[in-house]
C-alpha cells in the first residue's frame, strides 16, 4: 500500500479556509521528481506531460463528520493512457479549485511507471478509512 | 507490459485433416501464430486448435515453383496439449509450425507484411503500431538452413521452414526488422506480423491520512467542586438628610442648651418657644 504522505503547509491551509474538501475538485498531478514535504502549491512540482492521459480529476464520494470525525471519501480514479505516458513516480493529490493550487498529499508508487497506449493506471483510495480523517 | 514467448514446434501431416498435439502455457493473454505449408496448387482452407477455428493473416509463396505460405492466428488459444487440425484442398502432404506467445494483445495482428522470391540475407519489415510490439515471421526457402541475424531469434523449425521474432519490444513505433539468412541458394518467402502487447493496469493502493486537532480540555472530577466566592461590591459616599423637625419642650428646655444658645437670636420664636 502506498503511505500517504503530508504537505506540511497543508495544516496551515486548511485552518486558513484555503480548502473546502466538500465541494472542490480534486486533482491528481504526476511528477518523476519526490517532492518535498514543505511544497505548498502545484506550481512547485515538475510535473509530467499529460497529453495521452484521461481526466485527472477526482469524484467526491462523501466529506462528513460522524462522532467528531471528519471523513473525506474519494471514488478511485483511472488514468488511462492513448500513447506513451511517463515516467513517473509520484502521485500528488490538490486542490484544483484552490487559488493557488494548494498541495494536500502525495503517494510514492515505489518505481516508476511508463504507460503505452491502452495501459491503465488505478489510484485505490480507500472507500473505508477513507482519503483523510480530522479528529 | 511485454510479449513473451511461450512454445513453439514444428509438425507435418501427410493428408487433409491430419493434426498433431501442440501445447500452450498458461499464461495470460495468449496469442498463437500457425505457418502452414502447402503445394502451390492447393490451399490451406482452414486450420483448428482444440476445435477453434484459426484466422488467415495471409498468404505467399516462396517464388515461382515454390510452396504456398498461409500464416494463421488465433486468440487466446485453450491451454495445455490440444489438436492442431489442418485441412486442405486436397490429400497432399503439408508442414505446420506453431508458436505462442503471452502478454500479447488480444485482437487480430496491429500490422502485417510479406514478401517472396528473397535471396539471403532477407529482412522483413514491419510497420509496427503500438509501443513495445513484438514482429513475428513465418520464413520458407527452397534448399537451405536459417540462421538469424540481427535481432532476430529463431524458434526451432527446421531446414526451410521457421518461425522467427524479435524476442524483445520495438519501440518506438515504426519500421522494425527481422533479419535472416539461409544457406544452399535459391529463394525465399516471408509473412509477418506485429504483435501489440498486452495492456497493462496498474493499480496502486492509497493509504489513508489522519489528521488531529489537538487543545488542553480541563475536566472536573464528581468529587471536586468548583466554589464560586460571592462577589460584593461597596458603593461609598455621605449621605446626609436633614429634616426640619419641631422641637418638643423637652428638648428645648434641655439642659443641653446652654442659655446662650437656648437665648440666642439665632433662634427664631416659633422654635425657641
Amino acid at each position: 500500500m502506498a503511505t500517504y504522505v503530508k504537505f506540511e503547509p497543508f495544516v496551515e491551509a486548511i485552518a486558513e479556509k484555503k480548502h473546502n474538501l466538500g465541494s472542490d475538485q480534486l486533482t491528481v498531478a504526476l511528477t518523476n521528481s519526490a517532492p518535498s514535504v514543505a511544497f505548498s502549491q502545484l506550481s512547485q512540482l515538475t510535473q509530467i506531460t499529460y497529453t495521452n492521459l484521461s481526466s485527472r480529476d477526482i469524484t467526491t464520494v462523501t466529506s462528513a463528520q460522524t462522532s467528531g470525525t471528519y471523513k473525506l471519501i474519494l471514488q478511485d480514479l483511472t488514468l488511462s493512457a492513448t500513447g506513451s505516458c511517463g515516467p513517473f513516480r509520484y502521485v500528488v493529490i490538490y486542490n484544483n479549485t484552490a487559488t493557488n493550487d494548494d498541495l494536500i498529499s502525495y503517494y510514492d508508487y515505489g518505481s516508476n511507471v511508463i504507460l503505452s497506449n491502452g495501459d491503465s493506471f488505478v489510484i485505490d483510495f480507500d472507500a473505508s478509512a477513507g482519503f483523510l480523517t480530522i479528529a | 507490459m511485454s510479449v513473451v514467448f511461450d512454445n513453439a514446434t514444428l509438425n507435418s501431416g501427410t493428408a487433409s485433416g491430419a493434426n498433431f498435439s501442440y501445447t500452450t502455457g498458461s499464461s495470460s493473454n495468449r496469442f498463437m501464430v500457425l505457418e502452414i505449408l502447402v503445394n502451390n496448387s492447393i490451399t490451406a482452407s482452414s486450420v483448428t486448435y482444440n476445435g477453434v477455428a484459426c484466422s488467415l493473416v495471409d498468404s505467399t509463396n516462396t517464388g515461382a515453383g515454390g510452396q504456398a505460405m498461409h500464416l494463421f492466428y488465433l486468440i487466446n488459444p485453450d491451454s495445455g496439449t490440444n489438436n492442431v487440425v489442418v485441412t486442405t484442398s486436397d490429400t497432399s502432404s503439408w508442414e505446420g509450425m506453431v508458436a505462442t506467445y503471452s502478454s500479447s494483445a488480444q485482437m487480430a495482428p496491429e500490422a502485417s507484411a510479406k514478401a517472396n522470391t528473397q535471396s539471403s540475407p532477407v529482412t522483413a519489415t514491419v510497420t509496427t503500431i503500438s509501443d513495445n510490439a513484438w514482429v513475428v515471421g513465418m520464413f520458407r526457402n527452397t534448399t537451405g538452413t536459417f540462421s538469424a541475424g540481427a535481432n532476430t531469434v529463431l524458434r526451432g523449425g527446421a531446414t526451410g521452414i521457421n518461425i522467427a521474432d524479435t524476442n524483445g519490444d520495438q519501440t518506438p513505433p515504426g519500421s522494425h526488422d527481422l533479419n535472416i539468412s539461409f544457406n544452399g541458394g535459391g529463394v525465399c518467402g516471408w509473412i509477418a506480423i506485429s504483435l501489440a502487447p498486452a495492456a497493462q493496469v496498474l493499480t496502486m493502493q492509497a493509504d489513508s491520512g489522519a489528521y488531529v486537532l489537538t487543545g488542553n480540555s480541563v475536566i472536573l472530577g464528581r468529587s471536586r467542586r468548583m466554589i464560586a466566592s460571592v462577589g460584593s461590591y461597596i458603593l461609598t459616599g455621605i449621605d446626609a438628610t436633614f429634616r426640619l423637625v419641631g422641637w418638643t419642650n423637652q428638648s428645648k428646655n434641655s439642659s443641653s442648651f446652654t442659655n446662650s444658645s437656648k437665648s440666642a437670636s439665632s433662634w427664631v420664636n416659633d422654635h425657641k418657644n
